[in-house]
């Protein structure tokens, strides 16, 4: 099928798998408020998510056969919005799945917790399907107020509801920055239009105030992907949250925020990396470092893993700023394995936490690996994965993301991300030894994880082991996906000022 | 282009100027002698009994955002009614989506009891 904007109509099936997903949360919400059932519709709304959620993967994959007229339409129609709905999907529904053991705990067991998730979901589709500024705003935005909301959704937990105002303060913070950048690069090229900026913008010709504009859209979308220093408020809100949501928090949202991340610089700036990557390339820097520094003395494994996840966006940034077809399709082969084996591990922790979280300090893991060897098996797997050792999945992204960027021209960037992983190899084994190499202090009770649970950490499981052993299908895959999107530019000089050649 | 905004710009001074004036030569000009009747709060209300920042019900606060959700609701529509001649059909049905989502969130929340006071 052909879609061609100037038939307004069609707009309708460029976005259909966020109209499905949007129409099934409503429906969800109108079941949610006419439930007659003894026991709360919560169970029964969780288990209508993920089918909401495999129609809208449905209609993404019928995506793939559209085409579309021109490149400068308000919606993308392309592969690397279609992978990358697929990575949202797929979380989602790994969240699900671990949610419903933690909210019938916890006493949250409300259908909005997962009505809301779809909602979000559907903000993040819309960031990495926009191609005009005002809509990747409007994504945000949607995808932002169902996380407040959802951050603060243990309401009688003060810790939940510090961690919402200060994610709420934070980033409607940064969505002023976003907004006041995108207002002068509108002002910078007369149209929010991505397609039509990427001919007018051009290198060599750049004002005053396209340059503030970037520097603001730098600003906010650091915050957005809390890269440092603008992550401040990541631990506090990974920490209070509830730790399924942490787990969503940590992968999908900030894989939306990558997406339009992408699209923006990579994509409609490309001409223009000269004039973004010094300030990307130190953001990319201190993310590395300074969070695996923290890292190290942490005691609470969630906020251990919070600080795990600003690295990783560090890592992502490498792949950003190298620019190049290898540099995305690295960028989103590294998504993929840091999805699974991130929900992974917080699907671990949220069972040992028992109930109101009492157990999350590291030293409560003591003995677990022969005390529980399943659930300490599984946890090891997705630490040594996220520290980047073979043959998972973390170590084959880790690879392509060095591969990257020293193909764009940034050696040191490559050298810095090895040293960072070799301190970050401290805290993850730390954890490891904990449960292997330490007698239990006070023996952890009979572990109660349902079947939902179990299907979704054996698929993260399976997931980044087969990442590690067979990279190549879902490589070429992502390559595919990224192909043409970037146009191949001169680069003027790496960061030793050596003049690299494409 | 810029010179446009050049009476928007003479607006904001003749603005400023009032204010300053007006401010500035009362306190010039103007005599001051205050009694205890004088001082007293004119036209504001009863004089506050206590302390403002004091606990009250939730329920305003639900009040308050449903009043602002269809508030922006009649800024849509009018802005719609507007131009209605000129969206056509596209226009129409946009609209009735709009409204469709709107109606939805009212079923819903009319269900869960948040339209009752207690």
């Amino acid at each position: 099928m052909q879609i061609d904007f100037s038939n307004q109509l069609h707009y309708f099936w460029a976005l259909l798998p966020e109209t499905v997903l949007i129409v099934c949360a409503l429906l969800l919400l109108v079941v949610d408020g006419f439930w007659k059932g003894r026991k709360g519709p919560g169970r029964a709304v969780g288990s209508l998510s993920l089918v909401a959620l495999a129609l809208a993967a449905a209609a993404n994959y019928w995506l793939l056969g559209v085409a579309e007229v021109g490149t400068t339409g308000a919606v993308a129609i392309d592969s690397y919005r279609i992978f990358t709905n697929f990575i949202f999907l797929g979380a989602a529904a790994l969240t699900v799945l671990i949610s419903f053991d933690y909210v019938a705990r916890e006493g949250i067991d409300l259908g909005e917790y997962y009505i809301l998730l779809l909602f979000c979901v559907v903000g993040m589709m819309l960031l990495a399907a926009s191609r005009d500024l005002i809509l990747i705003f409007l994504g945000f935005e949607l995808m932002s107020f169902a996380a407040y909301v959802l951050t603060a959704f243990k309401r009688d937990d003060p810790k939940s509801s510090e961690a919402g105002l200060k994610y709420f303060l934070l980033g409607a913070f940064s969505s002023a920055f976003l907004v006041y950048g995108m207002a002068l690069i509108f002002g910078a090229g007369g149209t929010t239009n991505l397609g039509v900026l990427r001919e007018i913008l051009v290198a060599g010709d750049i004002s005053p105030m396209l340059a503030g504009g970037i520097v603001l859209l730098t600003i906010g979308f650091a915050f957005k992907v809390s890269a440092v220093p603008f992550h401040v408020w990541t631990p506090d809100a990974y920490e209070g949250a509830p730790t399924p949501f942490t787990a969503f928090m940590a992968t999908a949202i900030k894989a939306g925020a990558f997406a339009a991340f992408i699209r923006i610089f990579v994509i409609a700036f490309g001409d223009l990396h000269i004039y973004w990557e010094r300030s990307i390339w130190w953001l990319a820097v201190l993310t590395m470092i300074v969070p695996n520094l923290i890292a190290l003395v942490q005691d609470d494994i969630k906020r251990l893993l919070a600080y795990s996840s600003i690295a990783h966006a560090g890592y992502l940034l490498v792949a950003l700023i190298s620019a190049n077809e290898s540099g995305m399709a690295s960028f989103l082969f590294y998504l993929v394995a840091y999805t699974v084996m991130t929900i992974g591990a917080f699907a671990i922790v949220l069972v040992i936490a028992g109930k109101n979280d009492r157990l999350q300090r590291i030293r409560d893991y003591s003995g677990l690996g022969w005390t529980h060897p399943w659930p300490a098996a599984m946890l090891a797997l997705f630490l040594v994965s996220l520290a980047g050792l073979p043959p998972t999945g973390g170590f084959i992204g880790k690879f392509y993301i060095l591969r990257a960027s020293i193909e764009a021209g940034y050696p040191n960037l490559a050298v810095i991300l090895a040293f960072a992983t070799l301190v970050s190899y401290w805290y993850y084994l730390r954890v490891i030894v904990s449960m292997y190499m330490r007698t239990a202090e006070s023996p952890l009770p009979r572990l109660e994880w349902s079947g939902s649970l179990r299907t979704a950490v054996a698929i993260c499981a399976l997931i980044t082991v087969f990442l590690g052993l067979l990279p190549s299908w879902p490589l070429l895959k992502a390559q595919q996906s990224v192909e043409g999107l970037v146009r191949v530019t001169e680069r003027v000089s790496d960061s030793f000022g050596v003049v690299a050649q494409r | 282009m810029q010179r446009h905004y050049i009476p928007v710009l003479i607006l904001f001074a003749l603005s400023l100027v009032n204010a300053v004036a007006l401010v500035g030569l009362s306190h010039l000009v103007s005599t001051f002698r205050p009694t205890h009747v004088k001082k007293a709060a004119y036209e504001s209300g009863i004089p506050a009994l206590g302390d403002t920042r004091e606990r009250f019900a939730v329920n305003y606060y639900v009040v308050a955002m449903l009043f602002l959700l269809f508030d922006v609701e009649v800024v849509f529509l009018f802005t719609w009614g507007a131009v209605f001649n000129r969206v056509g059909l596209f226009g129409y049905v946009a609209i009735l989506l709009f409204l469709f989502v709107l109606v939805v969130g009212l079923l819903y929340e009319w269900k869960k009891g948040a339209l009752e006071w207690d």
